[in-house]
């Protein structure tokens, strides 16, 4: 009993300290905002790495997606629904749900990895501390260009998601469930609502900030030789996942039930 | 207290997860000397260098750099302190993302206004002093130890600093290679007149570059004095570090 009770209290104060680590690992990304005109050389190179390195990724999980999502509104349409709302059932949850989250689930195991990994091994390797010692604010030069490039390019991977993902629909449904593309795209155009796109963008905003932090501060956390850069890692893959999924219910609420909320 | 001590330490404890590694350390290091900080394996002599430099900060006591209180400074003015010292890391830690030219001329880069060819020049002067040629363009991965650790020396006195701290400077390395980096140290002790702090457990390199060398033991400074000291020292615990004995007396081994 005593040993059950030191257990979940080590697991509290641990979950304690990495909510206060993280805000203040936050707080000293927000002090060091104003040098990122100093940064943009390797904030450009962070968007190259995050943004279009994981583009073969984005690009087959998309078309998958958006091909799987087809198959199952024509499965669950059948006799029920007509199919010139295919392209509507698929537009939408592309465009509201599967592109922002699964853009951000795949790119966030992909990028927070990477981060951590990376950031880990530094740590280990005394580099972060090198860098201190070269008077240099590892926060500014090494936390603050992947935080910007992952706010910036999220978005912009999401929109190539949607594209690609309505695409792969648009073709499963001509090929296979006999929809032709023009009924599938005026089932698009039906209910199509700027805010829709919008409020998808806004979550992947918050989604690039989960994965750049949790891939960041794992990382600079790291203690232990490569046990501790694999722990790190796996922490952060984890940590940027089960937080992309809980910020997404909660962004959901404020978005589509209080901002954008059309009922009376 | 020496009135001309660059570093001074009072008091300095540190213990991680409850185990005490420093217990009290008092130690001066005097300008324009070098210091050996002698000790077992894993006895804190890393984690002392890390506090004169407010890379660790001490659970009590206090680390003093030219009069000035580390632990009281903020960021920006432990950074400014900083950049009077150079430090040479046990393992190089090179940034491995970066060429062995960028390595040496971050800093460069990054505090001064020189341009790209003043830097340059100064990256290759340092290079050059440190017996490298050549390696400008190469990646760490693709030099050897001996030449990580030089790149590393190179790196650290790049903005001319007036103390150099290395942390296990000859770890690792075969023995022409180690007496090649003491001679180094010596070298550039003479040539650019700065305080340096050596962190070792090899006994030979120890005689050869200290001025004086310290003996951390238990967490705590057991012995400070000149190599000729250290040899005549009749403590047990030196006199069986110096001889490399495991335990019992010096005599009957």
């Amino acid at each position: 009993m005593e040993q059950a009770f030191k257990t979940i209290g080590i697991a509290f104060l641990g979950l304690l300290q990495d909510v206060g680590g993280t805000v203040i690992l936050l707080g000293r990304i927000a002090r060091s905002l104003k040098e990122l005109p100093r940064t943009m050389k390797l904030t450009l190179f962070q968007m190259e790495q995050i943004g279009l390195g994981s583009i073969p990724l984005v690009l087959v999980t998309s078309l998958f997606v958006g091909a799987v999502a087809a198959v199952q509104a024509a499965y669950q349409f059948q006799d029920y629904v007509p199919m010139r709302f295919l392209g509507t059932v698929v537009g939408k949850s592309v465009i509201l749900e599967l592109g922002p989250v699964l853009t951000a689930l795949v790119v966030g195991g992909r990028v927070s990895a990477s981060i951590a990994a990376e950031l880990g091994t530094m740590r280990v390797t005394e580099q972060i501390d090198a860098m201190e010692m070269l008077a240099i604010d590892p926060v500014r030069y090494l936390v603050l260009p992947r935080m910007v490039a992952a706010l910036i390019m999220l978005p912009v991977l999401t929109i190539f998601s949607d594209f690609l993902a309505i695409t792969g629909g648009m073709v499963v449904a001509k090929v296979s469930i006999g929809v032709s593309t023009a009924t599938f795209v005026e089932g698009l155009r039906l209910f199509f609502y700027v805010e829709d796109v919008i409020s998808g963008l806004l979550k992947t905003v918050a989604f690039g900030g989960i994965i750049a932090l949790m891939g960041c501060y794992n990382g600079f956390r790291t203690y232990g030789g490569a046990e501790g850069v694999g722990r790190s890692t796996m922490h952060a893959v984890v940590s940027s996942c089960l937080l992309i999924l809980i910020t997404n219910y909660f962004l959901a609420t404020v978005l589509f039930r209080i901002i954008f909320y059309r009922g009376t | 207290m020496s009135a001309d001590s660059f570093i001074e330490c009072r008091g300095v404890w540190k213990s991680f997860h409850r185990n005490a590694v420093l217990r009290g350390v008092d130690l001066d290091v005097e300008r324009g000397t070098t210091l050996v900080i002698l000790g077992q394996s894993g006895c804190g002599k890393s984690v002392l260098l890390k506090h004169f430099v407010g890379l660790l900060r001490p659970d009590r006591g206090s680390v003093a750099v030219d009069g000035e209180d580390i632990g009281a400074l903020d960021r920006k003015n432990l950074f400014r302190i900083r950049m009077r010292f150079g430090m040479v890391f046990q393992g190089a830690a090179l940034f491995d993302s970066m060429t062995v030219g960028e390595n040496v001329c971050l800093a460069l880069r990054e505090h001064t206004g020189k341009s790209e060819e003043e830097i340059l020049e100064i990256g290759i002067r340092k290079l050059r002093l440190v017996g490298l040629d050549g390696v400008l363009d190469k990646k760490p991965a693709e030099l050897s130890g001996g030449m990580k650790k030089r790149v590393g020396i190179a790196r650290a006195i790049a903005m001319d600093p007036a103390c150099v701290l290395y942390d296990e400077p000859t770890t690792g390395l075969d023995p022409i290679m180690a007496d090649t980096i003491n001679d180094l140290i010596k070298k550039l002790n003479d040539e650019l007149d700065i305080t340096s702090v050596v962190v070792t457990h090899d006994i030979q390199s120890a005689y050869k570059v200290a001025d004086q060398i310290a003996m951390l033991h238990d967490g705590a400074i057991i012995f400070k004095g000149t190599p000729k000291e250290v040899r005549k020292s009749d403590n047990e615990f030196i006199r069986r570090f110096t001889r490399g004995y495991a335990a019992g007396s010096v005599a009957a081994g």
